[in-house]
């Protein structure tokens, strides 16, 4: 079972300012994700986002989403395969 | 010795070698499409950011062949451009005498996985004219520097080593060293990459550490030292356990060991682990 972990940019409040779910997440799911490549810079930490790198990892413990003060994490459990499932959040992931 | 040893190592350990250490302060741009894309991000190509998330996808999918011949292909690529290595506090202290100027910088890693802030995040050092485009271009590379005597980097390398954190040397372009990580497991891409996902990106050292048995007292002390998953306790014989497979060779458990009962040997006087990079 590979659950799909959705972070809302729109509410979450950002790694730097809250970052409460990467602090509370046993298995260090998530990371603070560029939000845009830059041509020959870094990303101004300032313009990072929370993102679920590894959501492979993640046990479904919803610790996450308990402790996210705007309710932007949500964990979908769902039927697809494992395969199609991936190649899924991978698109969202680039997009 | 390891094949950088072979090729940049002038008969000694390759970082070790000052030559490697040694880069000229500019620059050529890179032209056409090499100039575009996620590798001109420094961040986004760091520390071989970039290909963990189809690494993540291709294991998540189950698709064991895909995931070989992604590592292979980044592999290859970050073998010429970007990789690390583990090495020793002592040889983190011989390279500090070698190299010029030394600064300490934020960690890049752990500035993206744990959104350290960076006033608490000065672990990292930078070496080498590198140091100098940080200074001057605070846009382009992020979190500032602190240019530091040897002898203030020795004390640092220190006290890194008694917090537990894994000394290694960084490439930017064989054979040039750039950096030398301070890491933990997970806020550290490369270790964490290479635990989880068998990603080597982050190369094991050139020892492996070795317990003596009678002289070990069960103290457990090194234990939790290991960020590499190769240490337990061997219950009934009330002795630290070491698995030499895994073992990176940092020596973060000898640094801790009250009757010196933990040694770092080289990698190569055991065969078996002689070619396990």
């Amino acid at each position: 079972m590979l659950p799909k972990i959705t972070v809302d940019n729109s509410t979450c409040l950002g790694p730097i300012s809250c970052g409460q779910c990467m602090k509370i997440c046993p298995m260090t799911v998530f990371i603070a994700g560029p939000t845009k490549v830059w041509k020959f810079r870094e990303t101004d930490p300032k313009d990072f986002r929370v993102y679920a790198r590894y959501y492979d990892q993640c046990v479904t413990c919803n610790k996450c989403v308990e402790t996210c003060p705007v309710s932007a994490i949500t964990i979908a459990t769902n039927e697809k395969t494992e395969a199609a499932l991936a190649e899924e959040i991978a698109e969202e992931v680039a997009s | 010795m390891c094949r950088f040893c072979e090729e940049y190592g002038n008969g000694g350990k390759w970082y070790l070698n000052p030559a490697n250490y040694a880069r000229r302060l500019y620059k050529t741009r890179k032209e056409g499409e090499d100039s575009l894309g996620a590798d001109a991000d420094p961040q986004a190509a760091g520390m071989g950011g970039a290909i963990i998330n189809e690494i993540i996808r291709a294991r998540a999918a189950g698709k064991q062949e895909e995931e070989e011949i992604i590592k292979k292909n980044a592999l290859d690529a970050a073998y010429q451009i970007h990789f690390a290595q583990v090495v020793t506090l002592e040889e983190t202290k011989q390279i500090f005498d070698i190299a010029y100027p030394i600064a300490r910088m934020t960690c890049a890693c752990r500035r993206a996985s744990v959104a350290l802030p960076d006033d608490q995040n000065f672990t990292c050092i930078g070496i080498g004219p590198g140091m100098y485009k940080w200074e001057r271009w605070p846009e382009t590379y992020r979190g500032g520097v602190e240019f530091m005597t040897p002898f203030e980097a020795k004390r640092w390398a220190d006290i890194a080593d008694e917090a537990g954190l894994v000394h290694s040397v960084d490439v930017f372009g064989l054979p040039y060293i750039g950096g030398m990580c301070q890491c933990e497991y997970p806020g550290c891409v490369a270790i964490r990459n290479r635990l989880d996902y068998d990603f080597k990106f982050m190369l094991k050292g050139e020892y492996v550490a070795e317990i003596d048995v009678d002289k070990c007292i069960g103290c457990k002390k090194c234990i939790p030292r290991c960020h590499f998953r190769a240490m337990y306790f061997k219950v009934f014989a009330e002795k630290a356990g070491i698995d030499m497979m895994k073992c990176f060779g940092c020596g973060l458990c000898r640094s801790v060991c009250p009757t010196d009962a933990i040694t770092l040997v080289d990698r190569h006087s055991f065969p078996a682990l002689a070619d396990k990079w």
